[in-house]
């Protein structure tokens, strides 16, 4: 009797974790549920830990500036978001079971953190504690507060121990409930273990970063936020892609190289026009700017998908969704993310950024979509890219400068005019989609042979008149040089658009080199 | 989103416990002033401008909350709601914001899938709790911009004991 219920009391225990990850696995509810439920978790986390962390409540409650209160909360976010990421990364490499079901574990789980600030004031009788990172001027070295969980690190609560003990228990109880190989447990939970710990000992990453670059940043906030972003992006590819591979790919394939570089090169040049020196805050500022365009265009693209689908199915009948390869209302979601993401890596650098960007967000928005859809307006049209290549050049002057003043008029008239017309070689390609959807384009308008004629020369013209800009004779032939290849390509029987692309990028590319070393060298 | 008596006499309790919340924090920082003789610099046209915002605020969030229940995630009409609310609570000040942000966080833990706290017992106390002390503190510092004073965690402790209390009752 008393055998067959404590067989049946062990039964129970080794199998509750096991329907527990089941039921949470086969779970019906949506993905975004769970996204929302993290940030809620994240609020409280943050509003309780206030508690415990007298000087937290004191700056979320008292008049400390909105600016520095913000960047706190980010901070703590994208802190949890990383290792979030790391340990459902982990997971997945040791089950290959697939990361939507692991994020509808890991997830939940998060609600431990809860528990700390709740357990710090418990064990100091109310009086709370300050948790903080692991920092360089502690009296032990790294390994001894690997090995000893955390060892005497006065910044390391008892909460927090028993919340990352937990959080292993439950890695252990998960990873053991899916592969029964007690080694790539072992393995798994030392990789989770290893980074939490990198995660809480970032103020060493940075400092040895600070070493190498001989440079002295304060150990703000912001500089915590930009770090984990700057992690953010590639962990955060890592699990979309494998999250959905297809989809991914697809997406990739259908971003247009070319023409991201061309936004991606306007971000250069407007740093070219103006920059003497690099520093580490110039490079930083750069790769999220550029990650911020990257997510942009990529909406830019998709929005126009989606509006876009009865003339890609004559004129592009490869692209996603008129292959019905992506989910018109997935499609729209992923969208929407990435929109988000362009937006928030703007903000990272600065609040001028983020209008920017925003400004170009909302010139394609007018661009593709009904009521006003410019892109059937032959001037206007071209007008919106040549505006959001300008806006691009701005952005990375300003963030280079400081303030616009300065900033070359001729640029704006090349862009304005030269660019709006010469823009409009895009439009070649699309020709019969756009006459049969009665798009009127240049090359609708004028057919194509002198639509041809027109874009070419304009593209002579465009390239000569960055001289006006340059003041240099020697350059002149090449700028001719270049103009002519443009012209060539454009009016080639066999007309394709990636050689035009080259032949531009390239003079822009050869633009901004010798923009740079002039400005750097001398 | 819904409309009907039922759904409006929930919003209506909501927002006025809110409500009250908020102007007992508000109540008890003026009494500390006194108490303690403390100036403050606030102007009185600028004060009426943040409760009304806050009250405006807090209607939204109470609106948002009844509205979510029986919902499987935050529809778009609901999240326009809720950016609003944001909104308003922004232009008093980032506390403001933070606390609407606690009330939204703890009504999608309590009414939304994968948690559905609503499930258990106990959950309803927990989440008023927090509420409750993020609009109280929310109040008492709009006015008293001096911390230190209270402990949160009394306050904190001794409503949820009240409210788990009630609700315990309530269930027999």
């Amino acid at each position: 009797m008393a055998v067959a219920a404590i067989n049946k009391y062990f039964t129970l225990i080794v199998n509750t974790p096991n329907n527990l990850i089941t039921h949470l696995e086969k779970s019906p509810t949506p993905l975004i549920n769970y996204f929302i439920t993290f940030a809620c978790i994240l609020t409280l986390r943050n509003f309780l830990e206030g508690f415990s962390h007298n000087s937290l409540i004191n700056l979320f409650f008292t008049n400390a500036p909105g600016a520095f209160l913000t960047s706190e909360f980010i901070h703590f976010s994208l802190f949890y978001a990383l290792v979030a990421l790391l340990i459902s990364m982990t997971l997945h490499y040791f089950t290959q079971e697939k990361i939507q079901n692991i994020i509808k574990v890991v997830v939940p789980g998060f609600i431990l953190i809860l528990c700390v600030p709740l357990i710090d004031l418990a064990v100091s009788k109310g009086m709370g504690h300050h948790i903080a990172y692991i920092f360089p001027q502690t009296k032990h070295n790294l390994l001894y507060y690997y090995f000893t969980f955390f060892g005497s690190a006065q910044s390391i609560s008892c909460g927090m121990r028993l919340e990352i003990f937990m959080a292993l228990l439950c890695a252990c109880f998960y990873l053991q409930t899916k592969q029964k190989n007690i080694f790539k447990t072992l393995l798994g939970l030392a990789i989770i273990y290893s980074s939490i710990f990198f995660v809480i000992t970032t103020p060493y990453v940075i400092k040895y970063f600070v070493e190498i670059f001989h440079i002295d940043i304060p150990t703000t906030s912001h500089v915590f936020v930009n770090y984990f972003l700057l992690l953010l992006f590639p962990f955060g590819m890592g699990v979309s892609f494998l999250a959905n591979k297809q989809v991914f790919i697809v997406l990739a394939k259908d971003l247009r190289w070319l023409r991201l570089l061309h936004f991606e090169l306007m971000l250069v040049l407007g740093i070219a026009l103006t920059v003497k020196q690099f520093n580490i805050f110039l490079l930083t500022n750069f790769i999220f700017l550029s990650i911020s365009i990257l997510f942009f265009w990529l909406s830019a693209v998709m929005l126009n998908n989606i509006y876009d689908q009865a003339i890609d199915r004559i004129s592009n009948p490869k692209r996603p969704l008129v292959t019905k390869e992506i989910e018109l209302k997935h499609y729209k979601n992923i969208a929407i993310t990435i929109l988000f993401c362009s937006l928030a890596y703007a903000l990272a650098v600065n609040v001028k950024s983020l209008l920017i960007i925003s400004g170009a967000i909302f010139a394609y928005y007018i661009y593709s979509t009904p009521p006003l859809r410019l892109k059937r307006i032959p001037v206007f049209s071209k007008a919106i890219i040549s505006s959001a290549s300008l806006a691009f050049i701005l952005l990375g002057y300003i963030n280079v400068h400081g303030n616009w003043q300065g900033f070359p008029n001729s640029f704006i008239w090349i862009f304005l005019i030269g660019f709006t017309l010469t823009a409009n070689f895009i439009d070649i390609k699309d020709y019969l989609g756009d006459k049969a959807q009665r798009i009127m384009t240049v090359p609708v308008l004028l057919k194509p042979p002198l639509a041809k004629l027109f874009i070419g020369s304009a593209f002579i013209f465009t390239s000569l008149a960055f001289h006006f800009y340059l003041q240099n004779i020697f350059l002149l032939p090449l700028l001719l040089v270049a103009g002519i290849f443009g012209f060539y390509f454009i009016n080639q029987k066999n007309y394709q658009e990636w050689r035009v692309f080259s032949v531009y990028l390239l003079t822009i590319t050869g633009l901004i080199v010798y923009l740079l070393t002039n400005k750097l060298c001398n | 989103m819904q409309l009907n008596k039922q759904i409006l006499l929930s919003f209506f309790i909501r927002w006025l416990f809110y409500e009250v919340i908020f102007f007992a924090g508000l109540a008890i920082a003026n009494w500390g002033f006194n108490l303690f003789s403390l100036d403050h610099t606030l102007s009185r046209d600028y004060f009426s401008l943040q409760i009304l915002l806050i009250t405006l605020s807090l209607a939204l969030i109470s609106w948002f909350a009844v509205n979510l229940r029986g919902q499987i995630s935050i529809t778009l009409d609901l999240s326009i709601c809720l950016f609003i609310a944001f909104l308003l609570a922004q232009a008093v000040g980032f506390q403001t914001a933070f606390s609407m942000s606690i009330i939204a966080a703890t009504t999608f833990l309590y009414e939304c899938h994968p948690f559905y706290l609503r499930r258990w017992a106990g959950f309803f106390a927990i989440k008023y709790a927090l509420d409750a002390t993020a609009i109280f503190l929310l109040g008492l510092f709009l006015l008293w911009k001096h911390s230190g004073i209270f402990s949160f965690m009394y306050f904190f402790v001794f409503y949820f004991i009240l409210v788990f209390i009630r609700r315990i009752i309530l269930h027999r």
